[in-house]
């Protein structure tokens, strides 16, 4: 059997496993990641753009504070640490494995330089811008006593404070000559200066180199915070990252496309499946109801079978029972007359033989008797032959009167002028019935005598057919009768074989008539078989096996009764005929149509 | 449909059995969705942020800025977090929490040179004031921190401050009930974690910012003595504004103690603590430098500088202009540069908030 679904299951195994494994895949591509990273890097590279223009701001002093500074650094800090918590596993997602462990070291590295560089500004932009302010104050307030300054030195701070100016809010820093020159020139004239300025002088030369390694440190840096080449790294990581995502979402794309595939095919399989399903159920729907018109074609004919074979034995017992009540009949009708005529002379015949002796008895009283008639009575022992002759002729008249009886049981039996049912007596067809059988029942000369026992009810005439009923009785008696005397040999001296026949009226108004006998039984297997057509038990020639068939057939398609049998193995077997009191006429005629039917 | 085939219907399937390749069907179908969903992990999503700032530009480009308007968006955090703030349960002998060295009486800090370590040992470090200092671009004098997250494994793994562990601090906080439901109420999937013990504390400190006299001034809904506006014009004029700026007053940049006149000498060697930023970046160059300290409510934070010894701020302006500045500030003006900076005291906005609840 399960080579049978081997390969459908097999189909259904592969298709499910390939839908699994086009659902897990693209379950590990997580395309919010992958947006939010790109859209982080694109973030980082526009906020490197930002920290440049800040840091140009601020040094050319159009920010006088670092508060863009650091919220923009903080901004960039907090892409920076997201990046590099995503970075990897996004990255592997699209097979960069070797820059998924590098990008965030360098992107790391190179941040913290920038941040190094960027608090390396700010503070050198604090210095300068300290610086400067206190050169532009005390320059100017020396040059307001220009009185009191030597010229040189005036032209000294004069350069200075030019060199300062064009030095000054330059994006690109210009060159830092002008000052280094003006401040050498100031260096040597400090000591030509008045006591009451040197001081200041010297803060000025002082500042002024402070304010010059600020700015020249603030020129190395400015360079390398508004390159952008942090936006440059990332663009190039963008750029190789973005390739390789193109790459990876088209197998992602495709793989959802097989998926879509695979569940159409999933469905089409499921589909076929179901509608093989639906078409084996149909089928089998079909199979069962023709199976099951076959069976009850099947029955019918085997009914209809059964039922030729009961018209058939009907059909053979109606023209054996007719043919043999003819010639019954005959014999009964022929047989009737002569016996007719010795039973009704014998009678007369008896006193004219009296009349006779009477005469002879006065021939001896007054008539002397010849010696040759006297020899002739003694010849003849005259005395006996006066006791005898009137015992042969009572004996005559018996045999007469028996002749009458048995004939009177014949006509009785096949009652041939009685095909329409009849109110009769049923203990007197049982009765003639068991005189057509006294010969059997009598004592034989290898067995005792069968005991008839009689326990009839109150009957009332039953209408009936009442041949039909005599010949179910005879063959009721007469498997009783067989059984008995087959049981007899078996059981020894003591056994008592005996046949009891009782009627009665049932409360549910039927007659009852039971044939009891005290013989083996039937066995069970047996008991199944008796009414069937053709069954017997008995030796090949002495049963028909149509006995029984034909009383089940009389008793119950004929007179609508029951023929039962119960039999306790061993001890005795009762047949029970059930029989309604009026006969309804209706159902044998429902019975021959329904026959008709069937036939035709 | 011809009888013979109809009679030999027990060789077609019967539907339990076509049913078969249905059920490995479906059964595969579930296993794969099953091992699917199994297989997609849960992306973390970051926590979301607590409180909003507002920044109040003024119209000039001046250096100094007022501060930013604080918009809460959810006070629940904010509220965990000043009750996580003072409690002594971060410390291992639950003897100090983070109110202990930033009081808010004491002007988010002690008062003391340096604070009293949990085995009565002073630190090496004033404590900074723990107001406004959202603002700052770095935590600690040296800026270790990068942000006040960051900050707060100082403290707890100092052995001199609280020394313990998250793991410690985490178990000791699920143990109890209303820190528990607290955290996954306002942390749904979270619950208690480094993660959002550092939002909740962090946040709060965000949300301690101090809105002065001066703010008002610079908004223009106030005005300032004219000794306050003196002092205010002598900030700017003496250079102090130059590293002084912005709208935490300070606080965003580094600088050097004694940029024009070395401050550690012969007579006043550099102890190991007076490094300053070089402890981190291992550069010579940072050799002294600090985090320029913000100077809202410097009034109320003495004694002065990263080791607390500059008691008055007279005496800290003195040094200031004298090693930084390069010039001698006037004691008049040092006298108007107080009262400026006296305009610059204010009060945490969300203690009201928190007192509320």
């Amino acid at each position: 059997m399960l080579r049978r679904y081997r390969w459908p299951m097999a189909i259904a195994l592969g298709l499910a496993l390939l839908w699994g494994l086009l659902w897990a895949k693209p379950q590990g591509f997580h395309l919010d990641r992958h947006q939010q990273l790109a859209a982080d890097l694109r973030q980082m590279e526009q906020q490197d753009a930002v920290l440049g223009m800040i840091v140009l701001k601020i040094k050319v002093q159009l920010d006088p504070n670092y508060d863009q500074l650091t919220q923009a650094v903080q901004q960039f800090q907090v892409l920076q640490t997201r990046v590099n918590a995503h970075l990897p596993s996004t990255f592997r997602e699209v097979g960069l494995r070797a820059a998924a462990t590098q990008t965030p070291q360098t992107l790391q590295r190179t941040w913290h330089q920038r941040q190094m560089a960027l608090e390396q500004f700010k503070s050198n932009v604090a210095i300068f811008n300290n610086s400067h302010r206190y050169l532009n104050h005390v320059i100017a307030s020396l040059l307001a006593r220009e009185a009191t300054i030597p010229a040189p030195l005036q032209v000294a701070l004069r350069e200075l404070l030019q060199a300062m100016l064009t030095t000054d809010r330059q994006p690109q820093g210009g060159s830092l000559t002008p000052i280094v020159t003006a401040l050498e020139q100031l260096a040597k004239l400090q000591s030509t200066a008045p006591i009451a300025q040197r001081s200041q002088i010297a803060d000025v030369v002082t500042h002024g180199q402070i304010q010059l390694q600020s700015q020249m440190r603030i020129n190395d840096l400015t360079p390398q915070l508004t390159d952008q080449s942090m936006g440059r790294l990332i663009e190039d990581i963008l750029q190789n990252y973005e390739q390789r995502y193109s790459a990876a979402l088209a197998k992602i794309l495709g793989l959802l496309g097989l998926l879509v595939l695979c569940t159409v095919g999933l469905g089409i399989y499921a589909a076929i499946l179901y509608r093989a399903r639906v078409r084996s159920q149909r089928m089998a729907q079909i199979n069962q109801r023709l199976e099951h018109e076959v069976q009850s074609r099947t029955a019918e004919l085997s009914a209809t079978l059964v039922q030729l074979q009961q018209s058939q034995s009907q059909l053979i017992q109606a023209e054996k029972m007719s043919s043999l009540g003819q010639l019954i009949a005959g014999i009964a009708h022929e047989i009737n007359n002569p016996v007719s005529f010795i039973y009704g002379n014998i009678q007369p015949a008896q006193r004219y033989i009296a009349d006779l002796l009477q005469l002879i008895d006065l021939y001896q009283d007054h008539v002397q008797i010849p010696a040759s008639v006297a020899a002739w009575a003694d010849e003849i022992d005259l005395p006996f032959l006066r006791t005898d002759l009137p015992k042969s002729l009572d004996s005559m008249l018996m045999g007469a009167d028996r002749i009458r009886q048995i004939v009177l049981s014949l006509r009785n039996f096949s009652r041939l002028d009685e095909a329409a049912q009849k109110a009769v007596d049923l203990h007197e067809g049982i009765d003639s019935t068991l005189l057509l059988l006294k010969h059997r029942l009598n004592v034989q000369p290898h067995r005792v005598a069968i005991l008839i026992q009689k326990d009839y009810g109150d009957l009332p005439p039953v209408l009936c057919y009442a041949s039909q009923i005599n010949q179910v009785m005879m063959n009721l008696l007469v498997n009783a009768i067989d059984a008995l005397e087959c049981e007899i040999p078996q059981r020894g001296p003591q056994f008592r074989p005996q046949i009891t026949i009782s009627t009665a009226i049932t409360p549910d108004q039927r007659v009852r008539i039971q044939i009891m006998d005290n013989g083996p039984g039937i066995p069970e297997l047996v008991q199944a078989k008796i009414f069937d057509p053709f069954f017997t038990t008995k030796d090949i020639g002495k049963g028909t096996g149509m006995g029984l068939a034909i009383s089940y057939q009389i008793i119950v398609d004929r007179h609508q009764g029951q023929l039962r049998c119960v039999s306790v193995a061993g001890s005795s077997t009762t047949f029970e005929i059930l029989l309604p009191l009026q006969l309804d006429p209706s159902p044998a005629i429902d019975s021959s149509q329904s026959g008709k039917s069937v036939l035709g | 449909m011809s009888f013979p085939s109809a009679l030999q219907h027990r060789q077609y399937p019967r539907w339990p059995r076509i049913l078969r390749p249905l059920l490995t069907l479906i059964v595969a179908l579930a296993i794969g969705l099953g091992l699917a969903i199994g297989l997609k992990p849960s992306s973390a999503t970051p926590i979301p942020p607590s409180i909003a700032l507002i920044v109040n530009a003024t119209q000039a480009p001046a250096p100094i800025q007022p501060l930013p308007q604080l918009k809460v968006l959810r006070p629940p955090v904010i509220r965990l977090g000043a009750q996580l703030f003072n409690d002594p349960i971060l410390s291992h002998d639950r003897g100090s929490s983070c109110a202990s060295c930033h009081q808010f009486n004491q002007g988010g800090a002690d008062g003391l040179p340096q604070s009293i370590g949990n085995q009565g040992v002073p630190l090496t470090l004033n404590s900074p004031t723990v107001f406004n200092s959202g603002l700052n671009s770095a935590q600690f004098w040296d800026g270790h921190a990068d942000s006040l997250e960051a900050q707060i494994d100082g403290p707890i793994h100092d052995s001199r401050e609280f020394a313990t562990d998250w793991p410690t601090v985490i178990r000791r906080l699920k143990a109890q009930p209303d820190y528990a439901q607290a955290f996954q109420t306002i942390y749904p999937g979270r619950g208690i974690s480094e993660a959002t013990i550092k939002d909740a504390i962090a946040n709060f400190e965000r949300s301690l910012l101090t809105p002065s006299r001066f703010d008002q001034f610079l908004q223009g809904k106030a005005t300032l003595t004219p000794t306050e506006k003196a002092g205010y014009k002598a900030f700017q004029d003496y250079g102090c504004v130059a590293c002084h700026q912005g709208m935490n007053v300070g606080g965003n940049l580094y600088q050097r103690l004694g940029l024009i006149k070395p401050y550690y000498t012969a007579q006043n060697p550099a102890k190991p603590a007076d490094q300053g930023r070089m402890a981190v970046t291992h550069d010579k160059l940072d050799q002294y430098m600090f985090k320029v300290p913000s100077l809202r409510n410097v009034t109320l934070t003495a004694p002065y500088f990263h080791d607390g010894q500059i008691k008055t701020l007279a005496a800290a302006i003195r040094i200031m202009a004298e090693y930084q500045l390069g010039r001698p500030i006037p004691e008049a003006d040092i006298d108007h540069i107080i009262a400026f900076l006296k305009t610059l005291e204010g009060q945490p906005q969300s203690i009201a908030l928190v007192e509320a609840q």
